[in-house]
């Protein structure tokens, strides 16, 4: 059985082709359009994946979509009514997206595959967010808790799940619906800050580390706990459904100030360098998204406690876009009273293609259950056809790509001349890939498969020896151009966690995919200051030999020299762009920022001061 | 400044009839300037009060440079031959420098967040077989975006974005050159490519005249909905307020459904 799984329509579009239980490949559009959050039509990740496996459309025996179109329209109609007559804007643009597109989507799906139509099936949104959060758990039951901004009608979805006769069966505990959602309160709050919403929520989450929850009780008062643990939100704060009013009410103006005006207010807090007294502006928006995220925290947990004791059980599979929330997620990990928690690889919108993927093609097949109590691999997406694409340095002038580098004058003076060593095998690539970091060299890691999700996990990421501050300033200013406030994440050999990590870091989870925050050891902290966060927290992908062979082995191998076998890993995309899938792409980069070495494959090119 | 922006285009244009008569201005050219010249005063009358519209526009030019720069990888990744290869690449850098300039004056000019326009990607490159469509393309994007950044810098008062705009279009003096050196290096016949470029043309003409109708009949459709919503939107008034009054989903759709056709 060959299944499709497709979600898009909002963001992230996403494509899953699963065979039996198995998925063969995963990726989000935005890999391939180069568009952050593309909610298109997939079809350029499709392609990808057909080509890979070589694969047609007629190939497939059903394509699963990921939400209820029909369902989606009635909430979006309805709550543009509950507002009559001053929703008039928004009803007029939302009955234009869905009469002239959105709701006929399933009918265009049918006519994918020309005359041949494939059955197309589909599943509420948050019914595909808890398949996507129980297939691939390993779990044979558990709880499930959906946490996400809105699906269909509903918000927040408890859930329990167990197999049966190699079927899962999936019961709803409780739905919280529309407009009572954390994650809109999240992103709203969010936008107030200055950040783009449904994309930038992780700057708020990193933001909070530097605040105080002072407003906590006006958050708390905006969205009560009820006496069950769930929760209820005074939607008088918000425009959800008038959304071109702004993103917050005038009433929340009035209670937390105007929100951030970014030519104003820029922060200046530093994850991992000493920074100057916040100003009260800094401080008041530090404060506010420390506040946001204790209720979110605070809220989160509540359903969690509530769903564990109406299930009684004992494992939780959690996700929905406040799945990313890695700071929540430790929270959720050790206080929410279960033995063990599954975060799925990409626990957002995108990552549902996967979970109904699976399970599309495995039900009513109880000879593959045993397929489905062990998880995936995160390398699930495309692998590019390495040519001569790096020959191409040979026949161009080092002084022709500076031109368009954005590395400082500084850098751009040691830079004279490109080195490139080819044909390694992968003993000699380790060994000088980890003579190049431990030289202090900013080294961008392009290896096989892309990861699905939003982290890089060894594959397309960017790495640097993890105590060397002044090298993370350089990865942030002049590579990655992000905000000093924002943490790097450490990747790590389980032998290095259990002397880095905090002996009270969850072992209910699994860290293979960076989902959670653990406290370093104090006395390990200067060795890995670099990846911490500015409470001493850092968030650890622990990399196994089966999980990744190659980055395991890299990891092993700079640990024998630096004493401990953990690097500051980041994602390898340029700023404002999705992580890179083309080689070229990721050349680009290479030449127009400071990064000092870039490894594709068994090639390396190094940027060095000999001069030719 | 802006005239050395101005006489640098138009040395680009005498420079590139020079070179290939697939780059010779025509009538119909002209006039198309003389209404580029009319639309950007107007939408300069325009971002002068709204300086929302305006990071709008510098967004929509930041995804112009975007997606040149998709188009080339594209185009780089089915190229065998090193030297074409090198050539793109080096395109390649200038044009996706230009998309991070744009991006930084987005940043300068608003108070606010704003996220970044998508464009529907169409791979013109697939299985090897059109790559001198992609070329015609880019010579088509290049020579167009030239043309618009330079009437908007020599229009624009003393600003960061005037001298983003003069820096991008002497940049791309030279782009629309490389695009037909290109096309001879892939062995592309002048007369194809003429063709080519001269039906991409017309296609964006078509294109832009229906843009112009969608606009004015999307306006009428709102509008239309808009009073829709007034006429008969109080029906459905206090049965959706209830319905938003639930706090719970009160029925089971959890399961795969099964679309009928």
């Amino acid at each position: 059985m060959r299944v499709l799984g497709l979600s898009y329509g909002y963001h992230d579009a996403s494509v899953a082709i699963a065979e039996d239980g198995r998925i063969l490949f995963a990726a989000a559009e935005e890999r391939f359009s180069r568009q952050k959050h593309d909610p298109q039509f997939p079809a350029l990740a499709l392609r990808e994946g057909l080509k890979l496996h070589n694969l047609e459309l007629s190939d497939f025996d059903s394509i699963v979509y990921h939400e209820d179109p029909f369902n989606k329209f009635s909430r979006v109609l309805t709550s543009s009514l509950s507002e009559y007559p001053k929703a008039h804007q928004e009803f007029a643009q939302s009955m234009k997206a869905w009469m002239g597109g959105k709701l006929w989507t399933l009918a265009e799906l049918a006519k994918l595959n020309g005359p041949r139509a494939i059955p197309i099936e589909y599943a509420s949104h948050h019914f595909s967010h808890a398949l996507q959060a129980f297939m691939g758990s390993g779990f044979s039951s558990a709880a499930i808790l959906i946490v996400d901004a809105v699906g269909d009608w509903t918000c927040s979805g408890l859930f329990r799940a167990k197999w049966v006769n190699g079927k899962p069966e999936i019961r709803a505990v409780q739905e919280i619906a529309f407009p009572h959602s954390l994650g809109l309160v999240y992103s709203a709050v969010t936008s107030y800050l200055g950040f783009l919403p449904n994309d930038s929520e992780a700057n708020t989450m990193a933001l909070a580390a530097f605040g105080e929850p002072t407003y906590l009780a006006a958050f708390e008062k905006i969205v009560p706990m009820e006496d069950d643990g769930s929760y209820r939100v005074d939607t008088s704060y918000f425009n959800f459904v008038r959304y071109y009013q702004g993103a917050v009410s005038k009433k929340f103006i009035a209670e937390f100030g105007p929100p951030r005006d970014l030519l104003k207010t820029k922060f200046n807090f530093h994850s991992f360098l000493p920074f100057q007294k916040a100003l009260p502006d800094e401080q008041h928006y530090a404060n506010i998204a420390c506040s946001l995220q204790m209720l979110f925290q605070n809220r989160v947990q509540g359903l969690a406690q509530k769903l564990r004791s109406d299930t009684g059980e004992t494992n939780l599979c959690f996700a929905g876009g406040a799945a990313l929330n890695c700071v929540n997620n430790s929270k959720l990990a050790s206080a929410s009273g279960f033995e063990r928690m599954f975060i799925p690889l990409d626990p957002g919108d995108g990552g549902t293609c996967i979970g109904t993927a699976l399970y599309s093609s495995s039900v009513g097949k109880p000879e593959i259950l045993d397929r489905q109590l062990t998880s995936y691999s995160a390398y699930l997406g495309s692998i590019p056809k390495i040519t001569n694409d790096l020959e191409i340095v040979n026949s161009l002038s080092v002084e022709n790509m500076k031109k368009f580098s954005t590395a400082s004058a500084d850098e751009l003076k040691r830079w004279r001349s490109l080195k490139k060593i080819e044909g390694l095998n992968s003993n000699q690539l380790i060994a000088k890939v980890t003579q190049l970091l431990m030289n202090g060299k900013i080294v961008g890691w392009f290896q096989g498969a892309a990861e699905f999700g939003p982290r890089a996990l060894g594959n397309r990421s960017i790495l640097m020896r993890p105590d060397d501050l002044k090298l993370a300033e350089r990865l942030s200013v002049s590579v990655k151009k992000r905000a000093g406030y924002r943490p790097y994440a450490l990747s790590m050999t389980e032998e290095a966690a259990v002397s880095i990590l905090n002996p009270d870091f969850a072992t209910k989870c699994s860290h293979r995919w960076m989902q959670y925050i653990a406290y370093v050891n104090q006395s390990e902290q200067k060795k890995v200051r670099a990846g911490l966060h500015v409470d001493g927290t850092t968030r650890p992908q622990i990399c196994s030999e089966s999980d990744n062979l190659l980055f395991f082995q890299l990891l092993s191998e700079f640990g024998k020299q630096f004493g401990v076998s953990a690097l500051l890993n980041t994602s390898f995309n340029p700023s404002g762009y999705p992580l890179v899938t083309l080689p070229s792409e990721a050349l680009v980069m290479f030449v127009r920022t400071a990064m000092d070495v870039l490894v594709i494959n068994s090639t390396l090119l190094i940027k060095t001061e000999d001069s030719l | 400044m802006a005239n050395a922006a101005g006489r640098t285009a138009l040395a680009t244009v005498r420079l590139s009839a020079k070179l290939a008569p697939l780059l010779t201005r025509r009538y119909t050219e002209r006039m198309r300037d003389l209404l580029l010249q009319i639309q950007v005063f107007f939408a300069l009358k325009i971002w002068k009060k709204n300086p929302k519209a305006l990071c709008s526009a510098i967004r929509g030019f930041q995804a112009v440079e975007a997606d040149g720069v998709w188009h080339l990888h594209q185009l780089f990744l089915r190229t065998n031959q090193l030297e074409e290869k090198a050539r793109i690449f080096q395109h390649l850098l200038e044009e996706d420098s230009h998309a991070e300039i744009f991006a930084k004056e987005v940043g300068l000019l608003t108070g606010t967040p704003s996220g970044v326009e998508n464009f529907k990607r169409h791979d013109l490159t697939l299985d090897g077989e059109n790559n001198w469509r992609a070329i015609a393309y880019l010579n088509v994007g290049e020579v167009d975006a030239t043309r618009k950044f330079e009437v908007l810098a020599r229009q624009l008062p003393e600003s960061s974005l005037k001298t983003a705009l003069e820096k991008i279009c002497r940049d791309e003096a030279g782009h629309a050159h490389l695009t037909v050196e290109l096309a001879r290096a892939f062995s592309i016949p002048d007369e194809a490519l003429r063709e080519q470029i001269q039906s991409i043309r017309q296609k964006r003409f078509r294109d832009s005249v229906s843009k112009q109708l969608m606009s004015v009949l999307n306006s009428i459709s709102l509008l239309g909905l808009a009073l829709v919503y007034w006429l008969i939107g109080w029906t459905g008034f206090f049965s959706a307020k209830e319905k938003l009054k639930q706090r719970s989903v009160d029925y089971d759709n959890n399961f795969l459904k099964r679309f009928s056709h």
